[in-house]
Order: C-alpha cells, then structure tokens, then sequence
C-alpha cells in the first residue's frame, strides 16, 4: 500500500533529515510511528500525502508517486495534521463544501462520531475552541473512509474522554483494506490500539515489527530492582518497581509497555534488533 | 489528464464561500473611493481628470470625447476598479502561503489543473466581470443623482464599445498579477506594482531602443536624462525625435505583443509554480 525506497530528503537550512530511508506499510493495520522530535515522523507523513518533495528515492502510494498529487491518490488518502486548519464556517457548510471531494464519504458515520465526541452539527468552527475543532476534523477525516489516513499527534489537545472515545472509535473502523499510520508521543494514549511499532531515528527506519511479534520475541517483566541477567537488554525504573526488557523465555509476560519499548529501542538499538 | 468540472465548480464556489468578505470590503473601499471623489467638490474632480498629466487607460483610444463626463468614466473608474481588481488578485494564492490552511489546500482531492484552473477563472474572468457589473451598479446611481459642478452628464454602459480595450487590458493585467500572487507570499501586492513597474520601465527603454535604431534623430544619450530612456512618453513628446506616425504605430504594435506575451507567460509561470507548492 506504500512502500518507500531509498528516501532521501531534507530542508535546506538543515541538512539531510532522511538517508536511503526504507519502508513498506502493509494495509490492515493500525501502525505507530515513533520517534524523538525532529526524527521526522511528521515529514515522512508529508512526504507521503505528496506535501513534500523527496530529494531521492521513491515514494509509492497505492503504485503512484505522491508528487503528482494525483487525484486516485488523494481521495483515498487523508492527513490529520497535529494543528488542524477550519475556515470560519459553520459545521454544516464545511460538510457541504468540502465532503463532495470525497467519493466513500459517509454523512451518517460523521454524524454518529460528532455525537460520540459529543458535538453538534450545528456548530460553528469558528466558536469551537481547539480541541473541538481538532474533534470535529478527526470526525470528517475518519468518515471519509480512504483508506488510508495519516495522523499527526491526533490526541494532542483531546481531552482524556475523547481521547478514549478516539481508540474507541479507531479500533472499530479499522478493516484488512485500510490502513492508519499514526505518528504520535503521547503512546500511553495509544497502546492498546497499536498493531504495528515503528521508530524512526537519525533518518531511517530503526525499528518496525509488530505487536504479536514483540510479544513473541520480548519479554516485559515488573521486578523489584533492575536486572543483573546478561541477557537483559533494557530496564527503567517505574512506578512499582523496574521493568526489565530481555529476549523472550516463554515464560508468560507483562503486556508490553510501548514507551519503555520506545526508551529500549532509542538506548540500546542493536541489541533489540538482534532479538528480531 | 483527469479534469472533472464538477470538481472545478466545488472548488470556485468554496473560493467563494471563504473570500466573500474581502471581496466585499475590496468592492466597497473602491466604491467610496470613486464616489468622494465624485461628489467632493472641494477637490474637483473635474480639473484633475482634465488635466494633460491624469493618466488615461492604456491605448484604448479614448478620443472621441474630451468631456469630463467621459474621462471620468473611461480613465477615472476604471482604473480604481483595475486596482481593486489588482488587490483582489494579489490575494489569489493567500492560503498557500500559510502552513496549516497550505496543508489543508494541498491535500483536498482535486487534480493540480483543476485547482489552478478555478482560480484562473474565479480571478481573471469572473472578479473582473463582477466588478464590471458592479460598475453598471455605480453608472446608475451617477445618473440618478446628477453630477458634480464642472462634469457633463453622460449616458454610458458596461457594453460601449469604448469598454472593450480596457476589459482586454484588465484580462492581460490580472494574469500578470495572478502569477505575482504565487510567487510573492507578503505584501504580495507591493512586490507585484513594483514588479509590473520594473517590467513597464524594461519595455519602455527596449522600445526606445528599438526606436533609435530606425529613427536616427535619436541620440539615446546625448539629449536629456538618462532617465528618459525608461519614459516613452517623454520619448514620444520630446520635439527633437521628431517622431512621425510609422513610428508611433510601430512602438503601438510591440505593447499589445508585449502584453500578450506577458500574460501568456505568466499564466504558464502561475502553473508551473503552482504544481511545485509544498506545505
């Protein structure tokens, strides 16, 4: 569904943030995009909604290039940037105007998500306050039904339930044809909806693999002090005690927690990536 | 190439939706514009349009009256209209030059031509026509209510042929100006009046130039400032060029090439740039 070769890109004034970046986004999955700021997460979701232009290499969505903004392109792929642009129109006429572009839009889906976030339709943007705003946009962009959409923070600025009515929501329009790349910090709002871990550092793709297969491979383990054991790859101390990251036993193990996943992954790379 | 017209519809009327107000507020300040100027008679409109230095509008031939009346509606208003048209324009490409509303732009499903192309026609066709209507409006309102001390009254519409080069100048004018909005992202209408201006200055002094080549009267450095060789005006008046009808007709002809050739490169140019746009 995309795939990317070779990336290369960078703004000028800093250099080359992407070197030969590789990465393939199979659809059906709800993928997380990881990373410390100014890695590039919210680049690379430009940089695949064709807003950005690479300086090398290949980007493929549904088999063509995002620079040409083509139109098969965009009706099938949406992006939630982190700050949500409305014109000061009313709800209803932002509808009006703009759901026309998209062919799979679904009025009643809309409708059904502005309630479960506990918005009317007869709101108009330009009295809403941000996060209303930001509600109100996730609602469009989750009822056009493209499939694929592109989220940027999309919690940030949601307050805790809506954020909880987000996962809700998410966990349940997720399909085998749609596919939902998610670059985000605030992962404890997430974790539970995360299929696909991906973490990007120093231009490149430093880690991609899926939940299961973390499971499978890694195991979480709550201890009283950090581990001695030669093979512990990570621990952090936590409330309760350490979490200790090591290769899996098969012994049963603590639901991953992905923020520690994400410290392990950052501190000491090569060692996870050699359980994988 | 995918270019649906429905879409180019949607896209008009949503510039539309969003630009109302400042099209409105433009409409408006040029209007009350034109009519203090009008009504004032302190400032006696009469005497300035009269005078030799008032500009007229480009070279549509507006000679078969000399009266006030008619100098005031085919140089005065036009021209405050042109440049609300102008300011209009500048402000074409506006939410491409700010992020978040650039994002939002950019990623709306609608093909690069189909976006560009709703702007070309909301900007160069329909604003112009909009305000020529809105012109007929004001022409109206001048007969209802007479006119100034000094003015005769005149019967004039939109559709007298003596409109037509200024509706043409007003076209080839706002695709100059559409392309300056892309390219410029502040004060776009400053940069884009000096830019014209430069553009005017680099035409006169290749025509002066051109002109002293068949004309050998014309000693381009040795009479005069320097400076003249940007003005054709002072060029064509100056009694030592001695410049005869051929001549005149000659300098005529490159400006109507010059202009076509501008538009058209600045409609190309608006394109290009306009496909190359990142958020």
């Amino acid at each position: 569904m995309i795939d990317i070769n070779g990336l290369s890109f960078g703004y000028s004034h800093s250099g080359n943030l992407f070197k030969s970046l590789d990465l393939s986004i199979v659809p059906g999955k709800i993928h997380g995009l990881l990373g410390l700021n100014g890695a590039g997460k919210s680049s690379l979701l430009h940089l695949i909604q064709g807003l950005r232009f690479a300086n090398e290499g290949s980007i493929k969505v549904f088999g063509l290039s995002p620079m040409q903004r083509d139109i098969k392109h965009l009706q099938q792929s949406f992006l939630l940037p982190e700050e949500v642009y409305t014109p000061d129109i009313a709800l209803k006429q932002y509808i009006d105007m703009y759901s026309p572009f998209y062919p799979l839009f679904s009025l009643e889906s809309f409708l059904q998500f502005l309630n479960e976030f506990e918005l009317e339709g007869s709101a108009h943007l330009g009295q809403m306050s941000m996060g209303q705003k930001k509600k109100a946009i996730i609602a469009f962009a989750l009822a056009t039904n493209t499939k694929i959409l592109l989220m940027d923070e999309p919690t940030n600025g949601l307050d805790i339930p809506s954020k909880k009515q987000f996962r809700k929501i998410l966990s349940h329009i997720i399909a085998d044809d749609r596919t939902f790349l998610i670059s985000t910090h605030q992962i404890r709002d997430l974790h539970s909806l995360i299929d696909n871990v991906i973490a990007i550092s120093d231009g490149r793709i430093i880690f991609n693999q899926s939940i299961n297969e973390i499971v499978d491979k890694l195991q979480f383990s709550l201890d009283g002090q950090p581990s001695t054991e030669e093979d512990l790859i990570y621990h952090e101390r936590v409330p309760g005690g350490y979490l200790n990251i090591r290769p899996s036993t098969g012994v049963p193990s603590f639901e991953p927690d992905l923020e520690v996943l994400f410290n392990a992954i950052m501190t000491n790379n090569t060692a996870i990536n050699q359980v994988f | 190439m995918t270019y649906s017209i429905k879409r180019v519809q949607f896209l008009i009327k949503n510039e539309i939706k969003q630009k109302w107000r400042i099209f409105l507020i433009v409409i408006a300040i040029s209007f009350a514009i034109a009519m203090f100027y009008y009504f004032n008679k302190g400032f006696s409109i009469a005497s300035l349009i009269s005078s030799p230095s008032f500009p007229t509008f480009g070279n549509s031939g507006f000679s078969l009256s000399d009266s006030t009346g008619f100098k005031f509606h085919l140089n005065w208003l036009p021209q405050v209209m042109l440049y609300a048209a102008s300011i209009l324009t500048s402000l074409a490409f506006s939410e491409y030059h700010e992020r978040e509303s650039a994002t939002f732009n950019l990623v709306t499903p609608a093909t690069q031509i189909e976006k560009w192309s709703a702007k070309a026609f909301l900007f160069i066709i329909i604003f112009p026509i909009l305000l020529i209507v809105f012109y007929q409006v004001f022409i109206w309102f001048t007969n209802i209510w007479g006119t100034p001390d000094g003015m005769t009254q005149v019967s004039v519409n939109i559709f007298d042929p003596y409109f037509y080069g200024f509706y043409k100048d007003t076209i080839l004018m706002q695709c100059l100006i559409f392309a300056g909005a892309i390219l410029y992202k502040k004060y776009s209408i400053l940069k884009i009046l000096l830019s014209l201006m430069g553009l005017y200055m680099l035409y006169n002094f290749f025509t002066i130039v051109s002109l002293a080549v068949i004309n050998d009267k014309i000693d381009l450095f040795g009479d005069g400032s320097v400076l003249d060789l940007f003005s054709l005006e002072k060029a064509i008046t100056n009694s030592k060029f001695r410049i005869n009808n051929d001549e005149s007709t000659f300098m005529g002809i490159p400006y109507q090439l010059f202009m076509y050739l501008m538009a058209f490169i600045s409609i190309v140019f608006s394109y290009l740039r306009f496909k190359e746009i990142e958020a």
